[in-house]
């Protein structure tokens, strides 16, 4: 199977790109990140990767250390990191962080 | 008598419109306050964080006053503009690339804070039949030695439909079908 196969390895220059291929119909499947399958056009998520190849990236902020504005920049990364965003990250197919 | 519960009433007004005024006078303080203060933040983000910071952005600005933009990009290529100094207030990327940016003097000591999980799912064209993904693990090979990234594709083989039989999983990316 392996010489019928071709791999492509190209990312959108946007989220909503990363996809085109699937949403074009020249590529059958495509692995990639829940959260950016979902904000797609054209394609569909056939569901999640089964536990036993499934990778989870945790994702986190930080504050870039030329801010001109380091106060403001730490208010967002609050914002982004509270209980109510937290909601709104799940309702996104976002997986919620374990807070020790 | 007249003139008298007049008077009363006119002072009745008055305190009124002196609540009012004060109450105006707080408010407009207050916004004047918040826009002298207001900040402009830049977020470098990786784009898998657009379904949810599409709608957290916007609601973070009414909040705050502050107004903030943001670019998306591939994590990697947001981790290569933080490393050349693109000026930036915050990045969102993987919490493994933020401690590099870190240690490299990048990013602020101490002000990672996580953010979310993301974890990976099978595209198919809209409306395809789906295929069999828990076949995939049946026939998983383990991990394996090369490195690979997300959104790698697998295009349509030549004449049999599309069907994992052997793969290797190195964390982020399907190899060797």
């Amino acid at each position: 199977l392996k010489p019928k196969l071709n791999l492509d390895r190209s990312e959108g220059d946007v989220p909503e790109n990363v996809f085109l291929g699937v949403a074009k119909g020249e590529i059958e499947m495509q692995i990639g990140q829940i959260t950016e399958i979902v904000i797609s056009p054209g394609v569909d998520l056939a569901g999640p990767l089964p536990g036993e190849i499934q990778n989870t990236t945790l994702m986190a902020a930080g504050i870039i250390t030329t801010s001109k504005a380091p106060d403001a920049a730490k208010a967002l990364v609050s914002f982004i990191s509270s209980p109510s965003a937290a909601a709104v990250l799940k309702a996104r197919g976002f997986q919620p962080v374990d807070k020790n | 008598m007249w003139h008298a519960q007049n008077l009363e009433r006119l002072e009745a007004l008055m305190n009124a419109l002196r609540i009012a005024i004060a109450a105006l006078a707080l408010t407009a303080a207050m916004r004047t306050g918040g826009t002298a203060d207001a900040a402009e933040i830049r977020v470098l983000s990786s784009g898998s964080l657009k379904a949810a910071l599409s709608q957290l952005l916007p609601d973070f600005q009414k909040s705050s006053g502050d107004t903030a933009t943001i670019e998306y990009g591939p994590a990697g290529a947001i981790v290569g503009r933080v490393q050349n100094d693109d000026a930036a207030d915050v990045v969102i990327v993987s919490r493994s690339q933020l401690q590099k940016l870190e240690s490299n003097g990048k990013v602020v000591q101490g002000s990672l804070v996580d953010i979310a999980g993301i974890a990976l799912g099978l595209a198919v064209h809209k409306g395809a039949r789906r295929n069999r993904i828990s076949a995939m693990s049946r026939r998983s090979n383990g991990p394996c030695s090369r490195p690979g990234r997300s959104g790698t594709a697998i295009r349509r083989p030549v004449q049999r439909p599309a069907f994992i039989q052997r793969a290797c999983w190195n964390g982020s990316a399907l190899h060797r079908i």
